[in-house]
């Protein structure tokens, strides 16, 4: 019997019978469509997350400065280095109370102060639903003026726009708002904070710390040189924290995934061999009389452990194109739902069907072999 | 051709069932042997001895010369496709092939080409009268028209042995008929016919007729 023979009873008779087919299929679909659609959904959200941290930690230098300086000089200096796009003096620490100023006035205590030169806006890239950040001009002047994070201004109710005069409370002095920031991606404290201009006459209540934003990959080389740079003669009184390597913590993540991933591949591996085997068994006791005739035809033990192995192997094979099909559409649903770019290495996708194929052949070595071994008169008589 | 020597088929449980008993029989090759008897008489046990279906549990089956217990499973395969040719009271045809296909199912174990294989089970079953339903899926057919298939499939090998086993068991007498006719037709031709019945008349279409009760032949098992 040639091989092209043994195939084609294969097919055939797994084209005679597409309900059982399916049936014995479905748990080889439901696994490799977890496996590609855990792998697929794990990549992209690694690739996102290793995107956003990359970029974020590519580009930025943050320090501190101890002792007496003069904010607004040190922030000039900063920006005006090689690689800097913007540059920020700023403070956090301590908790104060605020309230709008109208009839029915509502207070918030505890709500973190951030004291933050100009260039903060751009060094720490916010995003403000309304209005402006302050500058030099309102440090110097010393006007009462604050940015409120998002969180603060929805929980007092500011809900106005740029020119209105929105008007806070804030140790007891009122202040206009003039700008909410909406995202702070760089700095989530600030959506629950409320920041004032940094003191221009230097009279900082905390440890002071800049951040400096840099063109992409260039945040190592200027921390390398920016130590001399916010007070001059005084390098003691800098502290630059080195960006951390972003391989190592992008590298964590991958390990994970990839353990989680094995673990789906295990469960799908044993889902796909157990679903298969059990259906090829019943199918086989099913199809006894049928084998007795193809014995007592003249098929040897090969040809029937051959075809019930084909059998189950192309099943398999069919289960795992159908799977990758589903495990694609998983993915890109779910990276729609989230706003990811869906990424799928194609690799994953090919795995599918070599996988099917191999889980449909371990399944159906045992009911192929089993089946090979009956008497003919006996398979003949079943019923 | 076909030599048996104080065949004996066991079947192991509680108790045991001695389903063939310390059989003789001799067939000589173009000879249409009927085999009668009572249920459980071992008519079918035999039978199935004969076409390599089963293996005695003692005795002796010299086929042409051959004792067949020395011989492997791939080379007990291969003469079941050579030499014999079976048919079944219970039709035993793939439910879910056209009739062709089921015609074909024993050349493909022959190792006949593709191409080959069709024309083959086309020209078997036009022989036995089914010409207009070579691609007809079995279940719409009759009982006689299964049964012709199935006998279409037993020519379609140029097997030398015929073993039926009440081929018209299941058949009317017009039906029944007919599918004789055409066994009566491949003996002419000088293939060996082996069949069971339980019909007397039938039994005398052959050369001969072995009488079976118990397990043994008591009449008729000489050449």
């Amino acid at each position: 019997m040639r091989l092209s023979d043994l195939t084609s009873e294969a097919l055939l008779s797994l084209s005679t019978r597409p309900w059982r087919t399916a049936t014995t299929a479905m748990g080889t679909v439901l696994g490799v469509a977890a496996l590609v659609g855990i792998v697929g959904l794990a990549s992209t959200a690694q690739r996102q997350v290793s995107d956003e941290f990359d970029l974020l930690q590519a580009t930025e230098v943050l320090g501190s400065i101890f002792g007496d300086f003069e904010a607004y000089e040190a922030e000039e200096r900063l920006g005006s280095q090689p690689g800097v796009l913007a540059a920020a003096v700023f403070e956090t620490g301590g908790l104060t109370t605020i309230g709008t100023v109208s009839a029915d006035s509502t207070a918030l205590d505890d709500v973190n102060v951030v004291r933050a030169t100009g260039g903060f806006h751009e060094a720490r890239e916010l995003s403000l639903r309304w209005g402006r950040w302050f500058d030099a001009g309102h440090a110097f002047r010393k006007d009462r003026v604050v940015v409120l994070g998002a969180s603060v201004a929805d929980s007092l109710g500011v809900i106005g726009v740029a020119g209105q005069g929105n008007m806070i409370w804030l140790d007891g002095v009122a202040h206009t708002v003039i700008g909410v920031v909406e995202r702070s991606p760089r700095m989530p404290l600030l959506i629950n904070s409320v920041a004032v201009p940094y003191p221009a006459d230097g009279s900082s209540v905390g440890q002071s710390s800049f951040v400096v934003l840099t063109d992409l990959g260039d945040a190592p080389g200027v921390s390398e040189a920016i130590g001399y740079v916010p007070v001059p003669g005084k390098p003691d009184s800098v502290s630059v924290v080195r960006p951390p390597e972003p391989g190592r913590f992008v590298e964590a993540i991958r390990t994970d995934i990839q353990r989680l991933v094995l673990g789906a591949a295990g469960v799908a591996l044993i889902a796909g061999v157990l679903g298969i085997a059990t259906v090829t068994s019943v199918s086989v006791v099913e199809r006894t009389p049928e084998m007795g005739l193809r014995l007592a035809l003249g098929a040897k033990r090969r040809h029937i452990t051959g075809q019930v192995a084909l059998e189950a192997a192309l099943t398999g094979m069919w289960g795992g194109f159908l799977g990758s099909a589903v495990g694609v559409a998983i993915v890109v649903a779910g990276a729609a739902i989230n706003d990811w770019r869906p990424f799928l290495p194609p690799q994953v996708v090919a795995a599918g069907p070599i996988i099917g194929l191999a889980i449909g052949g371990v399944a159906g070595i045992i009911p192929a072999y089993r089946t090979s071994r009956i008497q003919p008169d006996r398979a003949l008589r079943t019923e | 051709m076909i030599e048996l020597r104080h065949l004996r088929r066991i079947y192991p449980g509680r108790p045991e069932v001695v389903a063939l008993d310390s059989a003789d029989l001799m067939i000589s090759e173009g000879e249409w042997v009927s085999i009668v008897g009572p249920s459980g008489a071992g008519k079918s046990t035999l039978l199935n001895l004969i076409g390599l279906l089963d293996s005695p549990s003692s005795g002796s089956y010299l086929l042409e010369g051959v004792d067949v217990a020395t011989l492997g499973h791939n080379r007990r395969a291969e003469l079941r496709s050579e030499m014999f040719g079976f048919v079944f009271q219970a039709f035993h045809l793939v439910g879910s092939r056209t009739v062709v296909e089921n015609v074909e199912l024993g050349l493909v174990y022959a190792g006949v080409s593709r191409r080959d294989r069709r024309a083959r089970a086309v020209e078997a079953t036009a022989s036995v009268g089914l010409a207009e339903r070579v691609d007809a899926r079995t279940p719409t057919l009759s009982g006689g028209e299964k049964q012709r298939v199935a006998l279409a499939r037993a020519l379609a090998t140029n097997a030398r042995v015929l073993l039926c086993d009440e081929p018209t068991g299941n058949l009317d007498s017009e039906t029944g008929a007919k599918v004789l006719a055409q066994v009566s037709k491949a003996h002419h031709r000088g293939m060996t016919v082996i069949m069971i019945t339980h019909n007397h008349e039938v039994a005398r279409l052959g050369d001969r007729i072995v009488h079976m009760r118990s397990g043994r032949i008591v009449e008729g098992g000489g050449s």
